[in-house]
């Protein structure tokens, strides 16, 4: 790890370069919230955005995609064509680069996932750090994700001067020609970020859950009545998956173009909220009622996906599901009763 | 091969789905290249009868509340291999069902006034309510893409899967600001997707076009409008804008509070 400075007067210059070399996504304003978008105008950039509606992971995962195109005549199938560019992701917050690290190894894990693959590769990940607390339904305290710099490649946190950039080890190559915007960090600076630090970690030291016990805890809660109780407030709507940058299932369909001349192999995000999503052949459904499709979210945040990658969770506590679902439910209620054996309060 | 023989019909409509197709524009040459179209009074200047052709699949539009509706359905469904239910009114009974809560004749006075005794109408239904249905497209009007997939995938002997998904999930990810959260009412959490979830990105919350979504959440939906002061019988004119025959006694109980 390398610690430099980016001076404002510098920041300008940095996203000229990014740009030349990368596809640039970064936070813009857009309906009343922020969003991760391809940048034209670098103006747009809000490095000052709280959180984003839908995760970084869209710019590897579209929520839908052509995977394949079949030339239904001579039957050739073809990807669409790559990208000229690799994508950088600017200011990516804490949780958000946990949950990219989760995404790659869901996504990695063998066979891995070819498209994907191709759209991450070369990817530089610029990760920005929170000061304060998003929105108050965030629980990265609880996740322990609220501190960042893994999984980054350079790791931004404002200081007085700009920005403090810590570069990861490996990742100084990729800012060669970009040597010029940054300076050695002086002492003053030093200590100033520091502080930050330090009120980082007192701003998120309120945890409420035993991350180690809790993948163990949850499943002991899977016969329970608290569940059914809890889908009361549930719309079986998918909202809270399709927001969520750990969810990592989609669908894949076969849809015809162009007057039955193509064939589309396309992709296209799916939640395990939704009724037909545990269908199978025979109008047999594993999950028929909603909450044990709510459950298995649950359980699949706070327990399955842990044990299987060696987490102590898969949920990063972005805080964006539980903001976004008018049933207020929010995985670390789930969590804190598991722990807890609190009632649900409906 | 040879194509598949496709028939546009209309019943008690606006005829806006048959509209939307032909509002597909740049995609029309493609449509007229993979099936043939034998009947299609909308789009065509044919003269003869309207039912009298033999069809693969018929996409019938409106909803059926006439006597004339009731036979023709028969007629079209003896004559068609396949039915689809074309948009809201023949999938649910769409907008023309609103009647049948004042009261069918009360409609019709209003409507045709001294003439009334002169024209028959009933309550209006689904064309599920008079013949079997093989297949719906659902909303007021039908999605484009939708119905230009369905039509595609009919051509190769495909059924698309019906869209399971309430509007919120497609309304998630084309990132829309919640206009319910906003202080809005929006029907999304209980309504079949498919739309794009295009009523919230113009700023204006759903309508329930497209049915209920399968395993809806009546209840929480009742008790979140209510908190947003919509009650009643407020409530019940927003739910029969498009559901009014659509829902079961108890599904209307469980959502409005009263059959
Ligand atoms: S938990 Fe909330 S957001 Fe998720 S499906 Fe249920 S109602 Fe929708
Ligand atoms: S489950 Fe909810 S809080 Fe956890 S990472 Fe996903 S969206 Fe964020
Ligand atoms: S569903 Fe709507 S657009 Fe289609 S015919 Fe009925 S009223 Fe018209
Ligand atoms: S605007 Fe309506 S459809 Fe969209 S998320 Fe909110 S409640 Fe659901
Ligand atoms: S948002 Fe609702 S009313 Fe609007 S088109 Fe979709 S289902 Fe219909």
């Amino acid at each position: 790890m390398v610690d430099r400075v980016l001076p404002k007067e510098q920041v300008s210059a940095f996203l000229d370069y990014l740009r030349r070399r990368y596809r640039l996504w970064a936070p813009v304003a857009q309906g009343g919230g922020f969003v991760f978008a391809e940048i034209d105008h670098p103006e747009s950039i809000r490095l000052d955005y709280p959180t984003t509606m839908l995760p970084p992971k869209a710019a590897f995962l579209p929520p839908n995609e052509i995977l394949l195109s079949i030339d239904m005549e001579s039957l050739e199938s073809a990807p669409p064509p790559a990208e000229d560019k690799p994508i950088a992701l600017l200011g990516v917050h804490p949780c958000d680069l946990h949950g990219l690290m989760r995404l790659d190894m869901a996504m990695r894990e063998e066979p891995s996932d070819a498209s994907y693959v191709s759209a991450r590769r070369g990817a530089l990940i610029i990760g920005l750090a929170c000061v304060h607390r998003c929105r108050p339904e965030a629980f990265c305290d609880s996740m322990e994700t609220f501190r960042g710099a893994a999984g980054a490649d350079l790791y931004l946190t404002p200081i007085e001067d700009g920005f403090w950039v810590e570069v990861r080890d490996g990742a100084e190559e990729s800012l060669a020609d970009a040597a010029d915007c940054f300076r050695p960090p002086s002492d003053r600076q030093k200590r100033e970020k520091d502080d930050i630090n330090r009120q980082i970690d007192l701003e998120f030291s309120g945890r409420r859950l035993s991350l180690e016990t809790l993948a163990d805890d949850l499943e002991k809660t899977y016969t329970s009545s608290y569940w059914a109780k809890l889908a009361d407030r549930c719309f079986s709507c998918g909202a809270c998956t399709a927001v969520c940058p750990t969810c990592v299932c989609f669908d894949v369909r076969d849809d015809l173009a162009g007057g039955c001349k193509t064939a589309d192999r396309c992709r296209s995000w799916d939640s395990c909220l939704l009724k037909d999503f545990a269908a199978v052949a025979g109008n047999e459904n594993f999950r028929p009622k909603r909450h044990q499709r709510l459950r298995h979210r649950m359980m699949r945040q706070g327990s399955y996906l842990a044990k299987r990658f060696n987490l102590p969770a898969f949920c990063v506590g972005c805080g964006r599901c539980p903001a976004m679902c008018l049933g207020k439910i929010s995985p670390l209620e789930a969590f804190e009763f598991s722990q807890k054996g609190r009632t649900v309060h409906v | 091969m040879k194509k598949l023989r496709v028939a546009f019909y209309s019943f008690t409509s606006c005829e806006g789905c048959q509209l939307t197709l032909l509002e597909c524009e740049d995609r029309l040459l493609d449509v007229l290249g993979a099936v043939e179209i034998v009947r299609f009074r909308e789009a065509s200047s044919y003269e003869g009868g309207e039912f009298d052709a033999d069809a693969d699949i018929a996409f019938v539009e409106g909803s059926i509340s006439t006597v004339h509706d009731e036979s023709a359905a028969r007629t079209v469904r003896s004559r068609s291999k396949k039915l689809v239910a074309f948009g809201a009114c023949a999938d649910i009974g769409g907008v023309n069902a609103i009647k049948n809560r004042e009261g069918v004749e009360t409609a019709r006075e209003r409507v045709y006034g001294p003439a009334a005794a002169w024209i028959h109408s009933s309550a209006a239904r689904p064309l599920s309510a008079v013949v079997p249905v093989d297949a719906a497209l659902h909303g007021c009007p039908v999605d484009k893409d939708e119905l230009i997939r369905f039509i595609f995938a009919a051509a190769v002997g495909a059924k698309l899967p019906d869209p399971a998904a309430p509007v919120c999930f497609e309304c998630k990810l084309r990132q829309t600001a919640c206009v319910f959260q906003k202080g809005e009412v929006c029907l999304g959490p209980i309504t079949r997707g498919g739309c794009k979830a295009i009523c919230p990105a113009f700023g204006s919350g759903c309508d329930g076009c497209r049915g209920l979504a399968p395993d809806a959440n009546l209840l929480l939906m009742r008790r979140l409008l209510k908190e947003r002061g919509l009650d009643g019988s407020d409530l019940a004119r927003r739910v029969d804008l498009f559901n009014a025959a659509a829902l079961t006694e108890d599904q209307r109980r469980e959502l409005i509070g009263h059959a």
